[in-house]
């Protein structure tokens, strides 16, 4: 029966991390940068919303999301765009590119703690919070249902702009082949402005929804993102599919394993098994059906 | 690029010397205030600084020289402190301790240096952060060995301080920091210290000059874990006590930002990084954790976005002195391939075939050219022969000069290269953390057939290279680019040569020096595919040419023959001239 009930909370743990790999997943396609930053970014939105506790929860939600796009420009405009032209490596095997971004959470981590100290926060639900049994003294909370909603929203919505507008195949071109994209009329610099701003307002909503179902604090910072980062290698990131299961799997196994053997053992697990696929699939579970050419 | 003049280089390099001299007195005259006039207080601080600049400077040897960036360097410093104060206090024996923390964090970065040969950065950035998870979830969990939050104290020790005795803590921590100091710049003035920075400057180069990156890796690995485990070993000693929050993230930013602010590369630089960064707010005092954090976070990316070789880089040099390990490549005494085949070779990217059953000899004291438009496949063959790619069907065959059939079965392309097989690239391929005359000097520690110091001088006599052997190879022109590429080549002695497009961008008398090289090379029963669009210098060199067009080869013959067959005229066309 713990089994059980560790299954249903993993799954609500799963979608949070999907839905932060999501927003990785989506800026890795246009800039080519795996953002540390986005675990940082989630949390301190989750913070601000367990701090506004007078506004009403729907106002909060619209404000943060209109307060998400700048965020994620600035965002962009610290850990890349400075970096831009810079670096006589291609972005991916920049690991300055990723000290940047690792700096970055750290910082704003340390906002996080220097704000709102180091407790768990929560925030007042948008949906109203019950607790909702499914049998044999298993519940779900609404929360776990809301953010189970919210990743197939964050999927659909993700796969509509990525794979059916003509903004997306503008994106695309330009994390295929930023120069010829360039050539082709495609401004790219304001395509990653665009990426960013759009997971500005994905974490912002991330961190809303966190704040509502898990609660929130600094402490979490790297352990969401690489949470979420995991669950992208284990999909991989060439589809939308990818970090929604590897979330999903990511989540599961902390849950189940944690359950039976504690936090150490869970930890241990998850990067065990990021490793086999590191070292076996390295394009992860769902890579491009479309195989590229190399060099 | 920008094109710097002679005189701003020099410049340059006499104002970083000045620069390093100004920063090298200051920090000297701080650690004699704080040894023969410091409070109790400044002491206390300065000991922290030395410590925190010896354990940076021995990181130094993997983030610095092999550009590995281990985010659990936290973690391995915690692992060696743990594995001391648990093994001290379980069996009395200070030595012990002191070698169980050298294991320990041996462990960790050998670990994290095998897999960085097959992540690349952000996944090997992803995997070492949750290494520092793990180790500090273990920290909580198993609170019986760690004693959890109030962590281990009791332990024995060799250097027993009262709390008062503030200024023998400073001199062992200043003799920490000086050995460690010394020890790295004794590791690194020689080859290893040569094949390092190729392998952290470019890893592909270090390859096909004949290094094997991962034992390079390791064993460097290895060496700044013995450095980084004693020096960790004997601060917890000074400290008496070893408690979780010392090991955490903080700790980690801090030593990057030393790292970064005082140059990957460098000693004095991280020492007086480390005075800014862990002096100056432990002596002004009172400062918010938090706050700090977030200050040294934003100045690592200022840092890394404006100056990434810090603020007091080391100013380049030879590293031809004392070779401490690895002293000399055993080149001389491997079997040397003289000629290499592609047999019916096939190999495709995704649905496109680069190659289609290509069949070409290459044969000692020839040279062969292969010409064809962009994209029929030359540079791919190359690949091929080289061992970069593995050909999907058919087979690479290699004559030996002792005649003896020999396989290998993993052609690798470092352990091809061992055997004498030479690489120049389209674009000319440096080390840029290498001097002039350690990038030719590259040939001597892997291709090295009796690569030798007189040898390698009078190759730089032999391309002219004499007169920029003070500068940077970042500045350098392409002519100069490419001739410090051959002349590597020249000294490695191989006996098979896979040149690709070596006369692009070369003027006309370079182009005759050029020629005068590959007819020196002929002479010596080189065999040489000559990749080329400079279709003079083709039929001016060439004994054979091959005609490549869609990934496979329509015709071999000379190269004025082949353009008198009418239907292979239009294929060839007139190519380049000059």
């Amino acid at each position: 029966m713990r089994e059980l009930q560790s299954l249903v909370n993993g799954v609500g743990l799963g979608a949070l991390y999907a839905l932060v790999g999501l927003a990785a997943a989506f800026v890795l396609r246009v800039t080519k940068i795996m953002n540390f930053a986005v675990g940082g970014i989630v949390v301190l939105a989750g913070l601000f919303a367990a701090s506004s506790s007078g506004l009403p929860p729907a106002l909060r939600l619209i404000l943060l999301l209109l307060v998400g796009a700048p965020a994620g420009v600035l965002v962009h405009l610290v850990s890349t765009r400075w970096l831009e032209g810079r670096s006589q490596r291609p972005q991916e095997h920049d690991l300055g590119g990723v000290l940047v971004t690792v700096a970055l959470a750290t910082a704003l981590q340390g906002l996080g703690y220097l704000l709102f100290g180091s407790d768990l926060r929560y925030a007042t639900s948008v949906v109203p919070a019950a607790t909702l049994s499914l049998g044999g003294g298993i519940t779900v909370t609404t929360g776990t249902i809301l953010l189970v909603a919210a990743v197939a929203l964050g999927g659909v919505a993700s796969w509509f702009v990525l794979e059916r507008s003509g903004l997306g195949r503008a994106l695309r071109a330009v994390s295929d082949d930023a120069t010829t994209a360039r050539l082709s009329g495609v401004r790219v610099s304001t395509m990653a402005y665009l990426a960013y701003a759009l997971l500005g307002v994905l974490c912002f909503f991330v961190g809303d929804v966190a704040a509502e179902v898990v609660g929130v604090t600094p402490d979490n910072v790297f352990h969401i993102i690489v949470g979420a980062l995991f669950g992208l290698v284990i999909g991989g990131g060439d589809r939308i599919v990818g970090p929604i299961v590897g979330g999903l799997i990511v989540g599961l196994t902390e849950s189940v394993v944690n359950a039976r053997g504690g936090q150490f053992t869970a930890t241990v697990a998850q990067l065990g098994l990021v490793l086999v696929i590191l070292l076996v699939a390295p394009r992860g579970l769902f890579p491009d059906r479309t195989s590229r050419a190399v060099g | 690029m920008s094109i710097v003049d002679k005189a701003t280089v020099r410049q340059r390099i006499r104002d970083d010397r000045t620069w390093r001299r100004i920063v090298q007195l200051l920090v000297v005259a701080l650690y004699a205030y704080g040894v023969f006039g410091g409070s109790y207080g400044f002491q206390a601080t300065l000991t922290t600084v030395t410590f925190t600049a010896a354990l940076a400077v021995a990181y130094s040897l993997v983030l610095g020289y092999l550009d590995v960036f281990n985010f659990a360097q936290h973690a391995v410093i915690g692992i060696a402190a743990y594995g001391f104060a648990i093994t001290a206090v379980a069996t009395g024996s200070v030595l012990f301790a002191v070698l169980v923390a050298c294991v320990c964090a041996i462990a960790v970065l050998a670990a994290v240096a095998g897999l960085s040969a097959r992540l690349t950065g952000f996944q090997l950035g992803l995997v070492t952060i949750s290494v520092g998870t793990v180790f500090l979830t273990a920290l909580t969990t198993f609170t019986d060995l760690t004693g959890g939050s109030s962590g281990i104290a009791g332990f024995p020790r060799w250097f027993e301080f009262s709390a008062l005795e503030t200024r023998a803590a400073l001199l062992l921590g200043l003799g920490v920091l000086v050995g460690t100091g010394l020890l790295v710049k004794l590791i690194m003035s020689g080859r290893i210290g040569r094949l390092s920075v190729a392998i952290g400057d470019d890893e592909f180069l270090a390859r096909v000059v004949g290094t094997n990156v991962v034992l390079v890796r390791v064993v460097v690995a290895v060496l700044c874990g013995v450095l980084t485990g004693s020096a960790t070993a004997i601060w917890v000693q000074q400290q008496a006590v070893v408690v979780p929050t010392t090991y955490g993230l903080p700790m980690l930013i801090q030593i990057f930002l030393v790292l970064m602010v005082g140059g990957r590369r460098s000693i004095w630089g991280p020492v007086a990084a480390s005075v800014v960064v862990v002096g100056v707010p432990g002596w002004i005092g009172g400062i918010d954790g938090n706050l700090l954090t977030i200050l040294f976070a934003l100045l690592v990316i200022v840092v890394v976005v404006r100056r990434p070789d810090g603020l007091f880089p080391e100013p380049l040099r030879d590293r031809r002195r004392s070779p401490l390990l690895l002293r000399r490549s055993r080149s001389s005494e491997r079997p040397v391939i003289v000629g290499i085949e592609a047999c019916r070779v096939r190999k495709t990217f995704g649905s496109v075939v680069a190659l289609d059953e290509v069949s070409v000899a290459f044969e000692p004291g020839q040279i062969t050219a292969i010409i064809g438009s962009n994209g029929s496949g030359k540079t791919t063959l190359l690949n091929c022969l080289n061992g970069i790619w593995q050909p999907g069907a058919g087979s690479i065959g290699l004559r030996w000069a002792d005649g003896v059939d020999r396989p290998l079965r993993r052609a690798r392309v470092h352990r091809l290269a061992r055997h004498g097989l030479g690489r120049s690239f389209q674009v000319p391929r440096l080390a840029a953390g290498l001097s002039v005359r350690d990038n030719v000097g590259l040939a001597g520690d892997g291709w090295g057939h009796g690569a030798n110091d007189a040898r390698l001088q009078q190759t730089l006599e032999r391309w002219d290279l004499t007169g920029w052997l003070e500068r940077p190879v970042s500045v350098l022109p392409h002519g100069v680019r490419r001739w410090v590429e051959l002349a590597r080549l020249d000294l490695g002695g191989c006996r098979v040569l896979l040149l690709d497009e070596p006369a692009a961008g070369l003027t006309d008398d370079e182009v005759e020096l050029l020629v005068e090289a590959l007819l020196r090379w002929k002479a010596d029963g080189c065999a040489i595919v000559l990749v080329e669009h400079n279709h003079d210098l083709v039929e001016r060199v060439a004994d054979h040419t091959v005609v490549m067009v869609g990934g496979r080869v329509v015709g071999v013959g000379a190269l004025a023959e082949l353009r008198d067959r009418g239907e292979l005229g239009d294929v060839i066309g007139s190519g380049s001239r000059g």
